[in-house]
């Protein structure tokens, strides 16, 4: 039973070590901290290990640890946790959005200014993990739709949906981050000419 | 396509097919507004995936991942007491092996390190990185292992580095470095040599044949090299 008790433990190591980078950067973006993320990934293994006879297929290791951290997150978020509603129109907003600074006088400024790391952090934080989760995955791991849709056990269109919108809600912010950076120095021109 | 369906395919781009990017390049070739529109939003593609780029997992969290996964205090007693009720019965089977055969037991630790890295090699495990993605491989492998590797010479310019992971070499922590050679996998552990009780010489190279793989084992500067072919 000891011997058993190693080998299972050897077997869970390498196919769940492998995945540690990818469920740390994950757990990065659901948490915001590095601690909290370290704290979630542990949980996450240690679930896995407990419950290790209960995978299957050893190919979908990922998607089921995946699914563990998920799970992880949705726990521990807090009861004052920000919840933020998703417009049903975020593609339109965007479009609109878009075509508005599309049509300023230093429309050429969106393409020389680059966005805090943090601040899109903290956009993507606010989202709703069942948007959070399929725009980590296609921009962090480079998956398709498809392959997202396989990975969460969801439908591809359900996928593409979300996806669409929370790409839509995280570049509409992104873009009134721009517009606020313009009017900012729109005022400090205005105030050094005066003196 | 037109305007209006330019618009749309930027609010879901991806969606559609390639068929759809590509009219979408023919449109804005000629339309400045659209072209305008579709270039703001690759810039904030861009801005997206350049702040979402991985990161790697900070060495703490193996070493915490490690301790979770570690036997529990009552497993270690229990298998304590285990070999206390065993040990003078293993005492006397060591010395009757000893004093049958003196070199049995440099043979079948060696057959052991020869049938660990096979089945490991078989197994194909997957890397944690792939050649070219790590600059500092042995910095790498310091962080993970507590100790830095030498790349190994392995003196066949044939050989193709592939990628590296930590794996698990028995019962201790290994670097894992995979090759390729005319499309064959070429399987490199390096162990420290505190964790494999193993009489080795620096000169020595031991090459051995099991199930069907070349096995090569030698010794380099406090660490144990074996390579599977």
């Amino acid at each position: 039973m000891l011997f058993n008790k190693d080998k299972k433990r050897r077997k869970f190591k390498t196919l769940a070590y492998p995945h540690i980078k990818f469920l740390y950067n994950m757990a990065l973006r659901y948490a915001g901290n590095t601690h909290d993320a370290e704290d979630m990934v542990q949980e996450t293994l240690f679930i896995g290990f407990k419950k290790f006879d209960q995978l299957r297929e050893k190919e979908k290791c990922k998607s089921w640890l995946f699914a563990i951290l998920r799970n992880v997150f949705l726990k521990e978020l807090r009861t004052g946790y920000r919840k933020q509603t998703f417009q049903e129109n975020n593609q339109a907003d965007y479009i609109q959005e878009l075509e508005y600074i599309a049509t300023q006088p230093d429309a050429e400024k969106v393409l020389e200014t680059k966005v805090e790391n943090k601040r899109l952090y903290s956009i993507i934080e606010q989202m709703p993990e069942k948007f959070k989760s399929p725009l980590l995955l296609f921009y962090m791991e480079d998956m398709s739709y498809h392959e997202i849709s396989e990975f969460l056990d969801i439908p591809a269109g359900t996928i593409m949906s979300r996806l669409s919108r929370a790409k839509a809600y995280l570049k509409k912010a992104l873009l009134k981050e721009y517009s606020k950076g313009a009017k900012a120095d729109k005022v400090i021109n205005i105030d050094t000419i005066s003196r | 396509m037109n305007c209006n369906e330019l618009k749309k395919w930027i609010g879901t781009e991806g969606a559609f097919t390639d068929n759809a990017s590509e009219a979408a390049e023919r449109h804005i070739a000629y339309c400045e507004e659209c072209k305008t529109l579709f270039t703001i939003n690759a810039h904030l593609e861009d801005q997206i995936s350049s702040c979402l780029e991985p990161v790697e997992a900070p060495a703490r969290l193996f070493s915490g991942i490690e301790m979770d996964l570690a036997p529990e205090a009552k497993e270690r007693l229990w298998q304590r007491f285990q070999w206390m009720k065993l040990a003078p019965a293993i005492a006397v089977a060591i010395l009757i092996i000893i004093f049958i055969n003196p070199f049995t037991s440099k043979v079948t630790t060696l057959k052991t390190i020869s049938h660990i890295a096979i089945n490991d090699h078989i197994s194909n495990i997957p890397m944690e990185f792939s050649a070219g993605e790590v600059q500092d491989i042995p910095g790498w492998f310091e962080k993970r292992l507590g100790y830095r590797i030498g790349i190994p010479d392995l003196g066949d310019n044939r050989i193709q580095f592939v990628g590296g992971r930590q794996c698990l070499f028995g019962e201790c922590n290994a670097a894992y470095l995979k090759y390729s050679k005319n499309g064959n996998r070429v399987s490199v552990f390096i162990v420290d040599t505190a964790e494999v009780n193993i009489d080795l010489e620096e000169s020595d190279s031991v090459m051995m044949e099991e199930q069907g793989h070349d096995v090569r084992i030698w010794k380099q500067q406090d660490l144990l090299y074996v390579m599977v072919t």
